[in-house]
């Protein structure tokens, strides 16, 4: 934790202005990963009333349950991923499952790690659910990208106000017809995406399968599958279905979203 | 879902608030429901009158002997007959008010009513002779009415058919004695044709001949006896008179007149002793006295002239033996046709009685078929009497074998369920029963509620449980919802005991 310490008083002293991309001289080969975590590291933007109204989780929140929940979840991607990073794609069984919050918040819970880097692709051309993290209005995103040449990668990666906390949006130009993911660009961007920064990983939230095909495709692109199961949604057919059209050698696990709780009487029940 | 017992509790008791609305309402509707329902819940009244019946059956004890009547069946059964039968229920529909609209009566609409009453009806053995007519209604006047009501009915249907049966009775034994009476005249004209066709064939005339063939048998063993004493008499006279002279023994006149004369003054000495000599007698034994001796002075002189005076100077013994010998032959004679007389007599009389004995059989047949028909003919008249007190007894109803022992009484305390109880079970079903409700969606429904099913199941990593996170405005609304059922479930256990109060204090 020496090194971490160390790059937050890197980052303190430098001042180094945050949202924006670091520049292709910064990400040299020699510099450590807490140098370039402490260069883009950001300050706290959102308040917890802003997080807990987009139902992003931060630490001093007080469902604690559901925090430690998504480190849990957290923890067993790090495992699975090893030394490296990783590509995770978080789909659901039925539609309106919950895959978005999930992929939200184990980006979010990946950021609590002052090591690491979340970034959040919205995946998810039926349901794009992930705008409201941007800070900018009608920010460029992934389908922008995909359609267009000039459209560069610094371009669609979106600072969120959550320090270690990005995202690509899904753009301005989703059009639920259009194959967009069976293109030879996505895969050169998420090589790109992953291969850039070591500490980075990568979190897609890709749309329900059954929904749409484009879990298949999707899926060949990323290193683990974390299946959501929606409480009382899905049954036993429908999740062995959505196994088979992820892969179950990519499977890290599935989890199950939205049991019924309480805000007002929180732990009692 | 979940195998553990109490992992599907916690899961319940999520989707319980999780629903909590639902759940709440359901509450609220099926306690408010159940009390109402307990508020209004009919109250019934119970009354009943019991009633004495003796209904041995009238032809029974008249025709006693003459006629087996069937066993007694239970008395119940017997008033239930009466009691549900269409005709006693009709009047009491129509008597206690069932009905509002007399001229627009639905036949369908009555039939329920029979029907119900009939329901509510119970008529028991309560003694020997004791059937009690129970009754149950929601009004506690009607209730005594319809229950005294039913008991007299009861009681005059059941006098009106028993005063019926007598009349039968009656009719019936009349009609029997009709009949014998014209069976008995016909025997009675039958017996006299024959007895006067048989002039003998009278009561008592075999023992009258009887004792008449005695009396000739006897006389005739007499005549026999006289006959045999007749006919000695006259062989000893024969043997007499063959040893006698004709006129050795003859007496002379003079001795007969001398005789005389004796004899003539032993009754004038005799009658000296009481008269006088001049009493007329005295003076005609003198003078008759005097001839004689002048007769018999004359016939001494002139003895040897015997044919002068006519008189035969025969043997007097002779003649007197012969004279004998005369009565005796002629004493046989008579004997003997008296004997010939006599056995004709028998030999009638001997005919007469075989006639009689013949007679006497068919008569004596006759004569019992007679009595034997008299007899159930006087029976008869005895019991068509007994049948005609019993007929006027049962038409004036004086000879009562039914009356109400105890009145029907007016009910005051109602019975219904404690409304307490629907309360209280209102409150809990209202708890239990969307629980339950819920609790069986979950087991039925095949959607995975928890992480075990997929590991068990499927063999699948589970990664964990996300519990659902609310956003500020979802806990702000969820506090102010519980708020507000809390209010809810407040008013409404406030209702229940409102109305539990209004019903037990009869507002409701």
């Amino acid at each position: 934790m020496s090194k971490i310490e160390e790059a937050l008083k890197k980052a303190k002293e430098l001042q180094v202005a945050s949202g924006t991309e670091p520049s292709a001289a910064e990400r040299s080969a020699d510099t450590t990963a807490a140098d370039q975590i402490a260069r883009m590291a950001e300050p706290l933007r959102r308040s917890e009333t802003d997080l807990a109204v987009r139902r992003v989780i931060f630490a001093s929140m007080r469902e604690t349950r559901i925090r430690d929940t998504f480190r849990d979840l957290r923890t067993s991607v790090l495992q699975r991923a090893g030394a490296s990073n990783a590509v995770v794609l978080v789909t659901s069984t039925a539609e309106n499952g919950g895959g978005s919050f999930v992929a939200r918040n184990l980006a979010a819970a990946i950021a609590f790690d002052e090591n690491r880097t979340a970034l959040l692709v919205d995946c998810n051309l039926q349901e794009p659910g992930h705008d409201d993290l941007v800070l900018t209005e009608e920010p460029l995103g992934l389908t922008d990208f995909l359609r267009d040449q000039d459209v560069a990668v610094s371009e669609i990666i979106h600072p969120t106000g959550i320090p270690r906390f990005r995202v690509i949006p899904i753009g301005r130009n989703k059009d639920p017809g259009s194959e967009y993911f069976a293109l030879l660009k996505m895969q050169r961007l998420f090589r790109e995406l992953k291969q850039r920064y070591r500490e980075r990983f990568v979190v897609v939230d890709a749309p329900a399968v059954g929904v749409s095909a484009d879990v298949r495709m999707l899926a060949e692109l990323c290193d683990i599958a974390i299946l959501v199961v929606p409480y009382a949604g899905s049954t036993d057919t429908q999740i062995e279905a959505a196994v088979n059209a992820i892969g179950e050698q990519r499977l890290l696990g599935t989890i199950i979203n939205d049991e019924p709780s309480s805000a007002v009487l929180g732990r009692w029940i | 879902m979940p195998t553990n017992l109490s992992e599907s509790l916690r899961l319940l008791m999520l989707e319980a608030y999780s629903r909590r609305y639902m759940m709440i309402g359901a509450f609220i509707a099926i306690s408010i429901v159940t009390t109402l329902i307990g508020a209004t819940w009919p109250r019934t009244y119970t009354s009943y009158s019991t009633v004495y019946v003796d209904d041995r059956s009238v032809i029974g004890p008249l025709m006693e002997g003459a006629a087996v009547q069937s066993p007694l069946a239970d008395r119940a059964a017997i008033a239930s007959e009466v009691i549900y039968g269409r005709k006693l229920l009709n009047q009491i529909v129509h008597s206690a008010g069932f009905i509002e609209d007399e001229s627009a009566v639905d036949p369908t609409a009555l039939d329920a009513i029979v029907e119900s009453i009939k329901e509510r009806t119970v008529v028991a053995n309560v003694g020997e002779n004791l059937v009690r007519i129970e009754y149950t209604d929601t009004d506690p006047d009607r209730t005594q009415f319809v229950a005294q009501k039913m008991a007299e009915l009861f009681i005059s249907e059941s006098l009106a058919a028993k005063s019926h049966e007598s009349e039968t009775a009656y009719s019936f034994i009349d009609q029997q004695v009709k009949e014998y009476q014209g069976k008995l005249k016909a025997l009675d004209e039958n017996l006299k044709e024959f007895r006067n066709a048989n002039a003998d064939a009278r009561p008592g005339a075999d023992v009258d001949s009887a004792h008449r063939l005695t009396a000739l048998k006897d006389r005739l063993a007499q005549l026999d006896q006289e006959l045999r004493e007749a006919e000695i008499r006259r062989e000893a006279l024969e043997d007499q008179l063959s040893g006698e002279a004709q006129s050795a023994n003859v007496m002379s006149r003079a001795e007969q007149y001398r005789g005389r004369i004796a004899e003539l003054r032993a009754q004038l000495d005799t009658l000296l002793l009481t008269y006088h000599e001049n009493y007329p007698d005295v003076v005609r034994l003198k003078d008759q006295i005097t001839e004689l001796e002048q007769v018999a002075a004359r016939v001494e002189k002139g003895d040897q002239e015997p044919a002068q005076s006519g008189i035969l100077m025969s043997n007097p013994l002779y003649q007197e033996l012969r004279g004998g010998l005369y009565e005796a032959n002629t004493a046989v004679q008579t004997v003997r046709s008296r004997i010939q007389e006599n056995q004709r007599q028998l030999a009638n009389e001997e005919d007469r009685n075989r006639r009689i004995q013949e007679a006497a059989a068919e008569l004596a047949e006759r004569t019992r078929d007679y009595d034997v028909t008299t007899q159930i003919y006087q029976d008869l008249l005895r019991r068509r009497e007994a049948a005609r007190v019993s007929m006027n007894l049962d038409r004036t109803q004086e000879g009562v074998t039914m009356r109400v022992e105890e009145p029907a009484f007016l009910p005051h305390q109602a019975k219904a369920p404690p409304l307490s109880y629907f309360a209280s079970g209102g409150i809990l079903l209202g708890i239990a029963l969307p629980f339950a409700v819920l609790f069986g969606i979950q087991q039925a429904d095949p959607r995975i509620r928890h992480p075990s099913v997929i590991s068990e199941r499927l063999g699948l990593v589970t990664l964990g449980v996300i519990q659902h996170l609310h956003t500020p405005r979802e806990s702000a609304l969820e506090a102010r919802g519980i708020a507000t059922l809390g209010i809810a479930t407040i008013a409404s256990l406030v209702l229940i005991g409102a109305i539990s109060v209004m019903s037990i204090t009869g507002a409701l």
